[in-house]
């Protein structure tokens, strides 16, 4: 699958926001966006995605907008882990990762005994069974980030697209955060876009990267060309040297 | 489990409450002690226990009525209707149309905009110019006390028994207007004892049950319980009212009236008598109905269902109505042809009776 | 929760729902000796059963619609409840949040103001039940976004007008008739109910009732952030509206036929989540069962208490509110 943004204009409140947005994905490649707060990284991923309109411009699934795919067809293909906060009832890992399945379920209908074994499946591989019946509020943040790309990987999706999956989480939740994803994109040739915070982890897991700077400026490419010193210490208004440090 | 218990007691104590909710007033007391206190001229003790200062009669010319039922009895001891300058609109409402046009012979000059509900205008009374105002109870009086205008309760705390709240009523309207020629409902009242109370005590059949709906709006039936008025109405002329465990007025299901099975029914508000004994079906299993005893609450100066110069009417029709074998000496509309005639010097022809005694019909 | 177990939870409390409408149809202030109950259900059961029997119609024709009225409508109350707290995604949202009963009010006093008909109070109530809805549905609706805090603060607006304008028609209402009737009608009360009036708020109820029934899986993803549940495929503002709906045509059925009820809506949705928990699967089709034990309850105490009618509304929230408490004070809210 070839995922791309063509020309891609955001304005809000009739002041822009994003300018002439290009980028394109393919099959088995990780992006991350990375940019400082306020500069729209997450309209971004929302306009990806159609929450927000392009005022111009379009979002492509292998040549053809996103506008052409009914509903569940798009959802099958593109999965989405929102950022994590507290849900207002408490359902257990069993009936959150079960939603994953909806772009399969009919209007009136209800799961079946497929998607059940869908999500025995998934929380197998994710070696989550044991937590199948626990209230998604009583986990940890590492327990339910990884609940949440269960549930988008259980619809079989082509592309995930994560909005800030490292919030909240210890660096080894975050490492083994991105291990999951990096290893989903290598072996099972799914697509990811990650919208991260850490260059570091942008670096060392990512093959292309898109770095949003201030005034609607933007440089997309491989990682190893985008992410470097110059351009990190512009985006984010720190010194070059600022890079230099070492763990003993 | 205790505190499930302590709070299951307080849920229980409430309802407990709603049920048989009784609450004291002082007012009594404090009107023996007031009464004990030498009145000065021109003073009297109104029905609320307030002393107030009323001018003397001649300076009464413009009375405000609030208390609807109260017109009555005024133009009963004044037979006169000229110093009334605005009245509740529910007194009008509230009374056979003709019989207004007989009492208000100026009825499109007297305001009755003044008064909407329970709340008064204040400006309008002032505009009203009165020498007096005559209201009932503390809700109407609202605002009005900062008035220099003297002001007369007519409300009686918990009192329903009719008797006393219109001999009461008179006796205030005398003393203010300083009357005390012609028959007074007190007279009425004694001469009913005789002739109506004392002789049901003497029959010989069992009592019936009888029932007052007090109202009956989209189904759901208020009927007169303990110590209202419908209460007082239907003991005296000889019947048992079969709502007696209940008090006040209140809803109940048709279920409990089939339990009762009264065998009258008086229907106070609502759809009219005659909609019982030929409208729905339900009602058909009830033995006032099936025996055709269903009667409207008459409209006379005022309607009969609340005291008014009117009340000794009530009565003795009910009594009529009740056991037509004992009173069938009883000729109703000449009694009410000579109560009019003597308490109000009106002459009633036969049509406005039946218009009194069939409001309803009056209506359609 | 294993499926098997919720099944079994379903069975149990639909026996006692059963028990609790025979047993509702054996008391009441008409009195019926156990034996004429026995000759009366052999009647039944040879179909020999005559409504000339004073006792039989007390039974099939007082008792039993006002029976069926209570069930029917805690039912759908407590699935409307359901439904709303999943889509306004707050377990203390009740069904009147929208506005519905403050609207349904002012129908029921307009509708005794100009004519005082049952059946034309009840088609008042209804309509304005639903124009209250439709006014919170357009102030809330925005073409950016489409917030439930918009839809909320609409709501409180839309109340707010509609109790003045309550205000103002009892304001404008004759005191010594009117108003009381008023009063009586929203304080609420099953005691006149009819058979033509449970039949009048069945299709209602129950349309709506299979509506949402049929969305209850769809619920869970609802409660979610509305771009979370888009990117689960699912046609939020499309489930939404016909949420809205349900829930509105079964608040305002019910406020038209028995006044305003508080309490089932938002009381008998976490009773269901004790038993079975948040999933909207299981809890519709419980919620559904319980609302209908709960305000038939309610109302064999309304009936039977005192000679005189309890109003709905008081016993309600009186014992509804404590027995919520407990429940809360017990557990620590953990269901939800």
């Amino acid at each position: 699958m070839i995922f791309e943004v063509k020309e891609g204009y955001f304005n809000y409140n009739d002041s822009p926001v994003l300018k002439n947005i290009n980028i394109m994905i393919k099959k088995g490649e990780l992006m991350t966006i990375l940019g400082p707060n306020g500069v729209g990284k997450t309209t971004l991923v929302k306009c990806m995605l159609g929450f927000l309109k392009w005022e111009n411009g379009d979002t492509l699934i292998n040549g053809y907008s996103i506008k052409t795919f009914s509903r569940n067809d798009l959802w099958k293909k593109i999965g989405y882990v929102p950022q994590m906060k507290t849900l207002p009832f408490s359902y257990t890992v069993e009936s959150l990762v079960l939603m994953g399945r909806n772009p399969y379920i009919n209007f009136f209908s209800k799961p079946a005994k497929e998607d059940y074994y869908c999500v025995d499946k998934i929380l197998k591989t994710f070696r989550l069974e044991h937590l199948k019946n626990k209230p998604i509020n009583k986990l940890s943040g590492g327990e339910i980030q990884m609940i949440l790309i269960a549930r988008a990987l259980v619809a079989d999706p082509e592309l995930l697209i994560l909005d800030e999956p490292e919030l909240n989480l210890d660096l080894a939740n975050q490492v083994k955060i991105f291990e999951i994803l990096a290893q989903l994109v290598n072996s099972k040739g799914i697509s990811c876009i990650i919208n991260t915070h850490h260059p570091i982890n942008a670096v060392r897991y990512g093959q292309k990267s898109l770095l949003l700077m201030k005034n609607y400026h933007y440089l997309y490419g491989d990682t190893k060309d985008i992410l470097n010193r110059e351009n990190l210490s512009k985006t984010f208004g720190l010194s070059e040297e600022w890079f230099n440090f070492k763990i003993s | 489990m205790r505190k499930a218990f302590i709070i299951l007691v307080i849920v229980i104590s409430l309802v407990g409450i709603y049920g048989c909710s009784d609450r004291e007033v002082a007012v009594d007391d404090k009107l023996s002690e007031i009464e004990k206190k030498e009145l000065k001229e021109r003073e009297v003790v109104d029905l609320g226990g307030n002393v107030v200062k009323i001018p003397s009669a001649e300076e009464i010319n413009r009375v405000v009525i609030v208390s609807p039922p109260i017109t009555s009895i005024q133009y009963s001891v004044l037979k006169d209707a000229s110093k009334i300058v605005a009245v509740n609109p529910l007194t009008f409402k509230s009374a056979n149309s003709d019989i207004v046009k007989d009492v208000f012979e100026n009825l499109d000059n007297i305001n009755t905009s003044f008064v909407k509900g329970f709340n008064v205008d204040i400006e309008a009374v002032l505009n009203l110019k009165p020498d007096i105002i005559f209201y009932y109870g503390q809700q109407q009086k609202k605002g009005l006390e900062s008035l220099e205008i003297p002001m007369v309760d007519f409300m009686k705390q918990k009192e329903r028994n009719p008797i006393i709240i219109t001999t009461e009523w008179e006796r205030l309207i005398r003393k203010i207007f300083d009357i005390n020629d012609s028959t007074t409902i007190n007279d009425e009242w004694n001469k009913i004892d005789k002739n109506v109370i004392s002789r049901i005590k003497e029959l010989k059949v069992n009592k019936l049950k009888g029932l007052m709906i007090f109202n009956n709006s989209g189904n759901k039936i208020t009927v007169s319980g303990n110590n209202t008025y419908g209460d007082y109405w239907i003991e005296m002329s000889g019947l048992i009212n079969v709502a007696d465990n209940i008090d006040g007025e209140k809803e109940v299901s048709i279920e409990q009236i089939y339990q009762w099975n009264p065998d009258i029914i008086y229907v106070f508000r609502g759809p009219s008598a005659s909609s019982y004994i030929e409208g729905e079906k339900d009602w058909s299993r009830i033995k006032a109905v099936k025996d055709n005893k269903v009667y409207d609450v008459p409209k006379g100066i005022y309607s009969w269902g609340a005291p008014n110069a009117d009340s000794p009417l009530m009565v003795q029709w009910m009594a009529a109505k009740n056991y037509p074998n004992y009173f069938s000496d009883y000729n109703i509309n000449n009694i009410i042809k000579e109560y009019y005639k003597e308490h109000y010097s009106i002459t009633l022809t036969d049509e406005i009776i039946s218009s009194i005694l069939e409001p309803k019909k009056e209506r359609e | 929760m294993k499926y098997n177990k919720f099944i079994r939870y379903c069975i149990i409390l639909s026996i006692v729902l059963i028990i609790l409408i025979i047993t509702s149809l054996t008391v009441g202030k008409y009195e019926i000796s156990r034996v004429d109950l026995f000759s009366l259900l052999k009647d039944v059961l040879s179909n020999r059963l005559s409504m000339d029997d004073t006792k039989a119609f007390v039974i099939f024709s007082v008792r039993l619609p006002r029976i069926l009225m209570a069930v029917i409508v805690g039912s759908g109350l407590a699935a409307a409840g359901v439904g709303m707290q999943a889509i306004f995604k707050n377990p203390l949202v009740s069904p009147r949040i929208l506005g519905v009963s403050a609207g349904a009010s002012f129908g029921v006093a307009l509708g005794i103001l100009v004519c005082n008909n049952a059946m034309f109070i009840q088609f008042m109530a209804f309509v304005w039940g639903i124009v209250a809805v439709i006014l919170t549905y357009l102030i809330g609706k925005n073409n950016k976004s489409s917030s439930v805090i918009m839809l909320v603060l609409a709501g409180i607006i839309v109340s707010a007008v509609f109790t003045s304008l309550l205000s103002l028609v009892q304001y404008s209402a004759d005191v010594d008739t009117e108003l009381p009737s008023i009063i009586y009608w929203l304080m609420g009360s099953l005691a006149g109910v009819k058979m033509t009036d449970v039949k009048t708020a069945f299709f209602p109820i129950a349309l709506s009732l299979v509506l949402l029934f049929m969305m209850r899986w769809k619920l869970n993803m609802l409660s979610l952030s509305d771009e979370e549940a888009e990117a689960l495929g699912l046609n939020v503002k499309l489930y939404r509206v016909l949420i809205i709906i349900s829930s509105t045509v079964i608040s305002a059925t019910a406020v038209s036929m028995c006044g305003m009820i508080g309490w089932v809506g938002l009381i008998t949705p976490h009773i269901g989540r004790m038993i079975v928990g948040t999933d909207n699967e299981k809890l519709i089709p419980v919620s559904i069962i319980i609302g209908g034990i709960y305000l038939l309850l309610i109302d064999d105490f309304c009936r039977l208490l005192y000679s005189s009618e309890i109003p709905l509304s008081v016993l309600t929230a009186l014992i509804g509110a404590p027995v919520f408490g407990i429940l809360l004070k017990k557990t620590g809210g953990k269901w939800i």
